[in-house]
């Protein structure tokens, strides 16, 4: 499949759970999930974004996103547009003051963020998101702390540079830095 | 006869001399060496120290402008380690660690993450087996002696050879080569980064209610993820050529949750440095600016091949950013 085909299921996925998508496309994209295993992923990452808001997922379970979607996907009631209308655009509030730069804890959460941000488009053009997201806190999301100002870079380096860290947070020297990382205290957030 | 005896002492003190001398030189070179052995065996102390004691202290974290301030508490019973983190500005966020998960309690967020520790064969050897190859990259060496959070301690200068990799100024605790700084060294000799211990109590055992978690997270969101697996063996990419020292340390393809499609990753350390390479399909639409940023001590480098986003980022200088960067090589498939 192509990026482009790619980037429009995505598009398509993301406003579904906007509740802005069209009976009709509605669908044809339940049809498309079905068959492909990448969207149904994706599909997985916007249920579990919605799922958190809603505080539903079960203490001590652990998310198997797929095998989430394979059952949601069997029943299509989950996807009926109450559901869908539902999802808060609160989901948008960036886990302010984290220290996006290198942790564990920040590629869950920001992670999940970041995804709800990017299908968005330019935040400044959303007069629904700037109400609840303020521009400011979509940098503190982003960090804002690379010497670069491109958000779509930032937010990419962001998820590099947390994957990094985990690979190399069992290097004494650094370990202690990367956990202090996820603790500390950010001074950007004020 | 007088002449004769005058002339073999004169030989003499001249022997004298440049055996002297040569001596000298011999004992200042093999002091040299002796100093490194000991710097070498101290960071070993060192790497041991921090996993198996039982300690407490505060901790400030430096980088850049930004200040933070943690609180850990450390525990080592029977070979199980147990560690607790507690900010101590803003937002009290929490950390327990133990040698199976890592669970961070993030109030502002009101989430609780868990993560299942990385295996150990992914992690670089680091300090705690100083290997022939970190011999050849670093100089290690105990250059001083000071106070510091109120202990005596040894200074060990970490330098390295080339331009490819940080040094770092490491202040130990003579009595139990506990690490109680830590400062980031870039080639200019300026410190990019401080870990700094302002207090420290190192015990006989810690209560195993000192590392439960104090903030309470009932109602908490919970994310929990699975591991993903997959070591990419048939991969189109590849480095050619890597700055002196560094090895392939881990190779496979994982989802980022701030990418889209999954995206492959490549990572190589030289035991104390490492550099992971991305690398995803470029996306019109989602472009990223291709060349060099910088966060603190972290360096990225991106870079488009055959229509892929190739960015190589890590604790390292730019200079080995661009170098890895410079030859990653993409190799169809042959069909």
């Amino acid at each position: 499949m192509g990026d482009k085909m790619n980037d429009k299921l995505n598009e398509q996925l993301s406003a579904m759970f906007d509740g802005e998508l069209e009976e009709h496309e509605h669908e044809l994209l339940l049809h498309r999930l079905k068959q492909d295993e990448k969207m149904q992923k994706s599909f997985a990452h916007y249920q579990l974004i919605g799922d958190a808001m809603r505080h539903d997922l079960d203490k001590g379970a652990t998310v198997d996103l797929v095998a989430r979607v394979s059952r949601q996907l069997e029943s299509e009631s989950a996807l009926t547009a109450d559901r869908v209308a539902k999802l808060p655009m609160k989901i948008l509030r960036p886990v302010a003051g984290l220290a996006v730069a290198a942790s564990v804890a920040a590629m869950a959460v920001v992670g999940v963020q970041n995804v709800a941000l990017q299908d968005q488009g330019p935040l400044q053009q959303s007069p629904r998101l700037a109400q609840v997201a303020p521009a400011n806190d979509f940098r503190q999301v982003s960090g804002t702390n690379w010497n670069r100002s491109q958000p779509e870079t930032e937010m990419r380096l962001n998820g590099y540079l947390v994957n990094h860290s985990e690979y190399t947070s069992g290097l004494s020297l650094q370990g202690m830095i990367n956990y202090a990382r996820i603790a500390g205290y950010d001074s950007k957030k004020k | 006869m007088m002449i004769g005896r005058l002339t073999v002492k004169k030989v003499m003190t001249g022997f004298a001399r440049s055996a002297l001398a040569t001596l000298f030189l011999l004992t200042s070179s093999a002091h040299a060496l002796e100093n490194e052995k000991e710097a070498q065996l101290w960071l070993e102390r060192m790497s041991n120290a921090i996993k198996t004691l039982n300690y407490e202290g505060t901790f400030v974290y430096i980088h850049g402008k930004q200040m933070e301030t943690m609180r850990i508490i450390h525990s080592n019973e029977n070979g199980v380690e147990r560690e607790r983190m507690l900010s101590l500005a803003g937002e009290p966020r929490e950390i327990l660690r133990d040698n199976n998960s890592l669970i961070c309690i993030l109030p502002d967020s009101k989430s609780v993450v868990v993560e299942k520790s990385r295996p150990q064969k992914y992690l670089p050897i680091g300090l705690q087996n100083i290997t022939s190859n970190l011999k050849k990259y670093y100089r290690f060496r105990i250059v001083d002696s000071e106070r510091m959070t109120g202990r005596d301690a040894i200074v060990i200068d970490v330098h390295p050879v080339d331009l490819y990799r940080y040094g770092y100024h490491l202040w130990l605790d003579k009595k139990t080569a506990m690490l109680l700084k830590s400062d980031l060294i870039d080639s200019k000799g300026n410190p990019v980064e401080q870990v700094m211990f302002t207090q420290l109590d190192i015990r006989e055992s810690i209560p195993a209610t000192e590392l439960e978690a104090t903030i309470s997270s009932s109602g908490y969101k919970l994310f929990k993820q699975k591991r993903e697996k997959g070591v990419d063996h048939n991969s189109q990419w590849n480095v050619s050529r890597l700055p002196a020292g560094y090895m392939k340390g881990m190779h496979k393809t994982h989802g980022i949750p701030t990418s889209r499609m999954p995206v492959e990753h490549l990572m190589f350390t030289d035991g104390i440095s490492s550099v992971s390479v991305y690398i995803e399909e470029m996306n019109k639409d989602k472009p990223m600016m291709k060349g060099f940023s910088k966060m603190g001590a972290v360096n990225a480098y991106t870079t488009v091949i055959s229509s892929h986003y190739v960015t190589v980022v890590g604790e390292v200088p730019k200079a080995a950013v661009k170098s890895i960067g410079d030859h990653v090589r993409f190799r169809p498939k042959s069909k």
